[in-house]
């Protein structure tokens, strides 16, 4: 998943019209809405908030009652499904937010220090980035126990090295200008300046590195999940869902394809507002050959 | 001479990260619960037999000398013995290794053979609108599919319809290179959707940072046709963005298809390492996780030294992609 | 005299008490002269075209000892050395104890077993199999302190009464029902003993037999290799050639691999394989009855775990719906089961045990706080510990599920002293006695439980009791007793039995498949099969 993050972190697109690239934007920022909403839905409305009791036969076709049906258990799937939703973003967005406060951390105190320190924290981020991802999750699921607090902490460690570089590097550009330099000199003190001139100015990238890190982020929930060594039974989660969406693929395919086809317009819509986000904050101007 | 300063400070940096990995996959494989001398020998083993496996593993030394014994034999190429199958790791390593290489450079060839073209068209319509619009969904999903959801469906698929290439027994190219290649077809087209569609938007967004450049400008002025300005100019400098991110995507199929060799039943690496991981297999996870590292530090630092060649600013401003 | 009268009489019943029991198991389609016992039977007429025969299986052997068989703990282990290694004897329909290494054998007392060896029986270097060796197997399995040593039971001797034929003679010091029964297992297996004691053979790397197949390679947790060892005693019978053994741990990939032809013959856990199968062309899937049986550990050891209590051990054993696990958990694929597996003659009625009639309050539970434990690799196990808790909260206790991996597992569970969980979940092999199992409920003889079970002096002589008694009415009233004594102390509760569906594709291969196992062996009769050439 190294390769996701890095795979993200190209990003295309800032030469649309204003006009395509709010089409996008929304149609994104909806789809994401809709999703929260469903999740909160099953977290409050009876009838979807229950995903953990046998309600009904195993394998049961969909029905009023049950709208995609019931699990291998007997369960209702909808709310599993909107439970897992809830379950991935929460996991995922908590997991990204603690990221981005060390990236950021991390990032503006080796561009402003320089010297050892960058040194010390770009180096540190090479071994975490150049760690097998999938390899480092499971180490850390060994080391914790499986569960949610294991997944929180290798998302973390997956997507910080990445970030913590990209944000470095801005801050970096950041610190060299006048502006920074005539505050250093009037005698302003570094965490002072590192608050007001370095975060403020990072804030951009920080934004939409944070996105193509939730992207992540639900991959790797995903992937744990799927190997069993993510979020446990009976909670839900869509990599769970979707493991065992795999193993009754012939008798249920619907299981992989709901949680997999949530997981995937999650992602989805995530990249996009990060790529108009990008377009929006760094905008570049370039010859059209067409 | 200075150029051969800035090599030997990367190839140290490497070194240096190599090292931190060691460091951690050391640490990380005895933080893990359930000690080897435990989990392999089970409840019946008497105190005895424990230990004589501790002493054998040489768990009974301090640390610090378990990670040199262990450093040391690993740089005179000994990797240890898996305690499952009492076979060296470095065989173990070499028999699954060009399994898992096969199928990982399949699905580098795959992604960077359609991720460029497509790519590069991208950016060169990237005004058109409605083309955006689909281009940037399509490439979307391509990033947006975990493998395990796309793995799924196509086994599904290829067992349920003859369409002539068989799930149920996975050829090593060691064996039958016809065979082989056509097992590992699959496996790689799946991990190529992903990867192409990042080569894609890296290749799409190195090719859009050269077109804003002066010198595109002027080649547009002189009226060279769009072809050749593509060859001439933006091609050889959206090279670097690529190759860095190819780089990274080998490390990535090297050491992380963990899932879908699963699915596939693939004898490679990625398996190994799994099932070591559960049996606390010490030298096995030790091994493949620096086996992984190393390839993708060499490839990196390589990566950077092409880099400079083919733009000699690399290495004056030291700056990474 | 008393020719095999034991066996005899036990395989009379078995096949009384079988033609109730597997109502589970599905004949095959196109084979609808399937005699009793069996599942699939390979086409006689059939003249077998030979040649390589693909299975796959969910895991690989993986024991502490390497392959040595005497300290094969796993069932898996079992059926892959049960390929190259014989036992004196094995079992066969209706679990009918059969001649293997041995040609017959007679007990001319209720303590003393003779059995003569098969007279052309060698091993794969062609070294003919001496009484010799079956006296240092044996003898080296009851030393070797492992798990099945203490299932040989209390072996007094064992001599080499060679004369004009090979000849060994076992004596017990008191009598022990189960003896053929265990002897049947893969660790009783008989070893070249003269080159393993001169040190030009070593079990634990190499495997040297007398059976069906030699080994041609093996990598771990990948593949094996098996040819047809043509020195075998019986080897003009067998229908293949060589036999590979995938192991594919997906079981969407198993599946995949008999959909697409690929694969003849594959194993499946999950009994919705059945069904998932039907749907395939050219592919049979069965449904093998298993004696093996999931079970419920409740720590009474551990104090800091809940069910310290007796009480509340009784009241969850009370509380768990066995009849809903099976339905639920396991598909209908299954059925409840007391101590003694259900589908063994002499076994206790599931709903016989005080547990199943006890009143047990709404509220019963409230303010108990546990966590099953489970292992990843069986879904299964998920299945059932979910309901569980299910089962459990609804009384007032909160349950948490915890699923580690196979080593963090019997790390807590087995080796860990007190052992490190409140309930953790996992399956025995039922073998081909009843009384058999009953053994794991003395800790004190099984070892692997001590660190969460208490050795109480009542069950413990019940189950030797029962364990002296020939099968009929009067042990199977003993046996009786182990059940309610062992549901009352409820510190390992049998839930339901194990279901293991084979599948097999049947425009390939013609296999025999017997309807009930009691060593998780479906590979047991494969020397019959033939296939199909196209």
């Amino acid at each position: 998943m190294t390769g996701v993050a890095a795979g993200l972190a190209a990003a295309p697109g800032r030469l649309q019209a204003l006009r395509t690239k709010d089409a996008v934007l929304t149609a994104a920022l909806v789809v994401l809405a809709l999703l929260v909403v469903a999740s909160l839905a099953g977290r409050v409305v009876p009838g979807l908030n229950d995903g953990t009791t046998t309600v009904g036969g195993r394998f049961e076709a969909p029905s009023l009652a049950h709208p995609l049906g019931t699990d291998s258990l007997g369960r209702s799937l909808l709310a599993r499904l909107l439970e897992g939703i809830g379950t991935t973003f929460l996991l995922s967005a908590v997991a990204v937010v603690c990221t981005a406060v060390i990236a950021t951390a991390l990032g503006i105190l080796a561009a402003y220090l320089g010297g050892w320190v960058r040194e010390v924290v770009m180096r540190i981020g090479d071994v975490l980035y150049a760690f097998p991802s999938i390899l480092l999750a499971l180490l850390v699921a060994a080391a914790f126990g499986a569960g949610i607090t294991a997944s929180l902490a290798a998302i973390v460690l997956i997507t910080v090295p990445l970030m913590t570089r990209q944000v470095a590097a801005a801050a970096a550009q950041v610190a060299r200008r006048d502006f920074v330099t005539s505050a250093r000199i009037s005698g302003v003190s570094a965490p002072v300046i590192m608050a007001r001139h370095l975060l403020t100015n990072v804030s951009g990238t920080v934004v939409i590195q944070a996105t193509y890190a939730l992207s992540v982020a639900i991959l790797v929930e995903g992937g744990l999940s799927f190997l069993g060594y993510g979020v446990q039974l009976p909670a839900s989660s869509l990599g769970l869902l979707a493991s065992e969406g795999n193993l009754y693929l012939l008798t249920a395919p619907w299981i992989l394809i709901s949680s997999g086809g949530a997981m995937v317009l999650a992602i989805l819509a995530v990249t996009l507002v990060g790529d108009s986000l990008r377009d929006r904050l760094e905008p570049r101007q370039a010859v059209d050959l067409t | 001479m200075r150029a051969a300063r800035w090599v030997g400070g990367r190839v140290l940096t490497g070194l240096v990260t190599l090292l931190g990995i060691a460091l951690l996959v050391f640490a990380a494989v005895r933080v893990v619960p359930g000690q080897a001398e435990r989990v392999l020998l089970g409840p019946l083993a008497t105190d005895e037999q424990r230990a004589a496996l501790v002493a054998e593993l040489g768990l009974d030394r301090d640390l610090v000398t378990q990670f040199g014994i262990w450093m040391g034999k690993v740089l005179t190429g000994d990797l240890g013995t898996s305690i499952v199958s009492r076979q060296p790791v470095l065989d173990e390593l070499a028999m699954r290794l060009p399994v898992t290489a096969t199928i990982a450079i399949m699905a580098l060839v795959i992604a960077l053979g359609v991720g460029i073209p497509v790519g590069v068209l991208q950016a060169l319509r990237a005004r058109r609108r409605g083309g955006a619009v689909v281009s940037r969904v399509v490439g979307g999903l391509g990033i947006s599919i975990p493998e395990f959801v796309l793995g799924a469906l196509v086994v599904l698929l290829f067992s349920s319809v003859p369409l002539g290439i068989t799930i149920g027994a996975f050829t090593p190219v060691a064996e039958d290179v016809g065979q082989g290649l056509l097992s590992s077809l699959l496996p790689a087209l799946v991990l190529s959707v992903f990867c192409a569609a990042a080569t894609a938007r890296t290749t799409r967004d190195a090719v859009l940072g050269v077109l804003v450049e002066p010198y595109v400008q002027a080649a547009v002025a002189r009226g060279e046709t769009p072809w050749s300005i593509v060859r001439h100019h933006v091609l050889r400098n959206a090279t670097i963005p690529i190759l860095t991110l190819a780089a990274t995507l080998l490390a990535y199929l090297l050491g992380g298809a963990v899932i879908v060799e699963g699915l596939f039943n693939v004898p490679g690496v990625g398996s190994y390492l799994l099932l070591a991981m559960d049996r606390r297999d010490y030298a096995v996870v030790q091994a493949g996780v620096m086996l992984a590292a190393v390839v993708f530090v060499a490839t990196s630092v390589l990566v950077e030294l092409v880099s400079s060649l083919v733009d000699p600013r690399v290495s004056t401003i030291g700056a990474r992609a | 005299m008393r020719t095999t009268s034991t066996a005899a009489v036990a395989a009379a019943i078995a096949a009384l008490a079988l033609a109730g029991c597997s109502g589970g198991s599905t004949p095959s389609e196109g084979q609808s002269d399937v005699p009793d016992g069996y599942v699939a039977i390979a086409d006689d007429s059939i003249d077998s075209a030979g040649g390589s025969l693909q299975v796959q299986v969910d895991y690989d052997t993986a024991e502490a000892q390497g392959l040595d068989p005497a300290f094969a703990e796993v069932a898996r282990s079992w059926s892959i050395m049960g390929l190259v290694y014989e036992s004196l004897v094995t079992v066969g329909p209706g679990f009918e104890i059969q001649p293997e290494l041995a040609s017959e054998w007679e007990q001319p007392d209720a303590t003393t077993y003779v059995f003569t060896l098969q007279p052309d029986a060698t091993f794969s270097n062609g070294r003919a199999v001496t009484a010799a060796d079956v006296v240092g197997s044996l003898q080296r399995l009851a030393d070797s302190g492992s798990v099945w040593s203490g299932q040989l039971g209390p072996v007094a001797s064992i001599e080499d009464t060679s004369g004009e034929t090979q000849q060994v003679t076992v004596t017990l010091d008191s009598p022990y029902t189960p003896f053929l029964a265990a002897l049947a297992n893969t660790p009783a297996a008989i070893l070249p003993m003269e080159e393993l004691t001169a040190g030009t053979f070593d079990p634990v790397t190499d495997m040297l037999g007398t059976g069906a197949f030699t080994v041609a390679e093996h990598r771990q947790d990948e593949s094996w290799t098996f040819e047809a060892n043509p020195g075998w005693w019986d080897a003009d019978a067998l229908g293949i050639d060589t036999l590979e053994l995938v192991i594919a741990g997906d079981e969407q990939t198993r599946l995949a691999g008999l959909r697409d032809g690929s694969t003849q013959l594959a194993n499946f856990s999950n009994p919705d394989a059945l069904q998932l199968l039907q749907s395939a062309p050219n592919v049979t899937a069965v449904s093998q009855t298993q004696s093996d049986f999931f079970y419920a550990m409740l720590n009474s050891v551990n104090p800091d775990s809940p069910f310290a209590d007796p009480e509340v051990r009784q009241t969850v054993n009370a509380l768990i719906d066995r009849q809903a696990l099976v339905d639920v958990a396991l598909a209908g694929a299954a059925e409840p089961t007391a101590v003694t597996p259900a589908n063994l003659p002499d076994a206790c009625a599931p709903d016989s045990v005080p547990s199943a009639s006890a009143e047990v309050d709404a509220d019963a539970l409230a303010g108990v706080e546990a966590s099953i434990l489970i292992y990843n690799s069986d879904p299964a196990l998920a299945a059932i510990a979910q309901l569980m808790q299910q089962q459990l909260e609804a009384a007032g206790a909160e349950i948490e599920l915890e699923s580690v991996d196979d080593g963090t597992f019997g790390e807590r569970v087995y080796v860990s002293q007190p052992g490190d969980f409140d309930i953790a979940l996992s399956w025995f092999a039922g073998y081909g006695d009843a009384s058999i199992v009953t053994s794991w409920w003395n800790p004190d003889t099984a070892f692997f439980n001590v660190g969460f079970t208490q050795s109480h002096d009542d069950l413990s002589e019940a189950i030797v009791a029962a364990q002296q008694l020939e099968p009929g009415a009067e042990r199977a009233e003993a046996l009786q007793t182990v059940c309610d004594l062992a549901d009352e102390y409820a510190e390992m509760l049998p839930l339901a039995t194990r279901p293991q569906v084979v599948g097999f594709a049947s425009d390939q291969l013609s296999p025999s498949i017997l309807s009930d196992e009691g060593y998780g062996d479906f590979l047991r009769l494969v020397a019959d099969f033939r296939t199909i050439g196209g």
